[in-house]
């Protein structure tokens, strides 16, 4: 998620109801645990997420999310 | 206060596909049909009959490796836009899939000729998504079929 976010930040996030496109958001993950990425779109329902860091691959991004896996949207940000 | 841990998840920096690998081992299952005919080995000879179990079981590697390295680039390269833009990806990689377990399972060069056309197929419409072009030569080795090589 580099360069806007980097190892040992601290993020303060909240939980919506809604959240929109190009929101950063924390999501706990079956089998992964509590992921930081950004939104990319929707379809079918569902989230797709993407990376910043268009250096880097990481496959969550190639699969549909269930929104009740976000647990909130970054809202503040501790360097 | 107990601060959670979150990841950005990312793999290892990716991107490097090329369908050259898919390209060599479907020519080299060509090759090996090649070597088995003209080597017309006396399988009620010990030695050969190793040496020809030995080549069927590099062939059918060379095969597998067609399948795995096409499901790679179709799983992990291919994403909606390109795949919007060459909605016939998927048919032409269950041809490698179905052209690749028929030469695991025979010894017909022509069924190997096949799955070196279909990888060719694949090869040119992964470089076109990359807007490269492409032309089809000779392979400088054996079996020397035409192949796809990106204009780079």
């Amino acid at each position: 998620m580099s360069p806007e976010y980097v190892d040992g930040d601290i993020v303060l996030i909240n939980s919506f109801t809604d959240y929109y496109i190009d929101d950063v958001v924390v999501l706990d993950l079956p089998k992964i645990g509590y992921v930081i990425k950004r939104i990319k779109g929707f379809k079918e329902g569902k989230i797709i997420l993407k990376g910043d860091n268009q250096k880097l691959h990481s496959s969550v991004c190639d699969q549909l999310h269930k929104k009740d896996d976000i647990i909130g949207k970054v809202v503040g940000l501790k360097y | 206060m107990k601060i959670k841990e979150a990841s950005a998840h990312c793999d290892i920096p990716c991107k490097i596909y090329d369908p050259i690998v898919i390209q060599i081992a479907a020519l080299t299952v060509v090759r090996i049909i090649d070597i088995i005919e003209e080597k017309n080995l006396d399988t009620s000879k010990l030695e050969d009959s190793a040496e020809l179990a030995r080549l069927t079981l590099e062939k059918e590697n060379q095969a597998r490796i067609v399948k795995d390295e096409t499901r790679i680039i179709w799983g992990d390269y291919f994403k909606d836009p390109q795949i919007e833009t060459f909605p016939n990806i998927h048919e032409v990689v269950h041809s490698i899939m179905m052209q690749g377990s028929k030469c695991k399972q025979s010894l017909e060069r022509e069924n190997a000729e096949k799955l070196v056309e279909f990888v060719n197929d694949f090869s040119e419409i992964f470089w076109k998504t990359k807007n490269v072009e492409t032309s089809r030569v000779t392979a400088p080795y054996p079996p020397a079929l035409e192949m796809v090589v990106p204009n780079l």
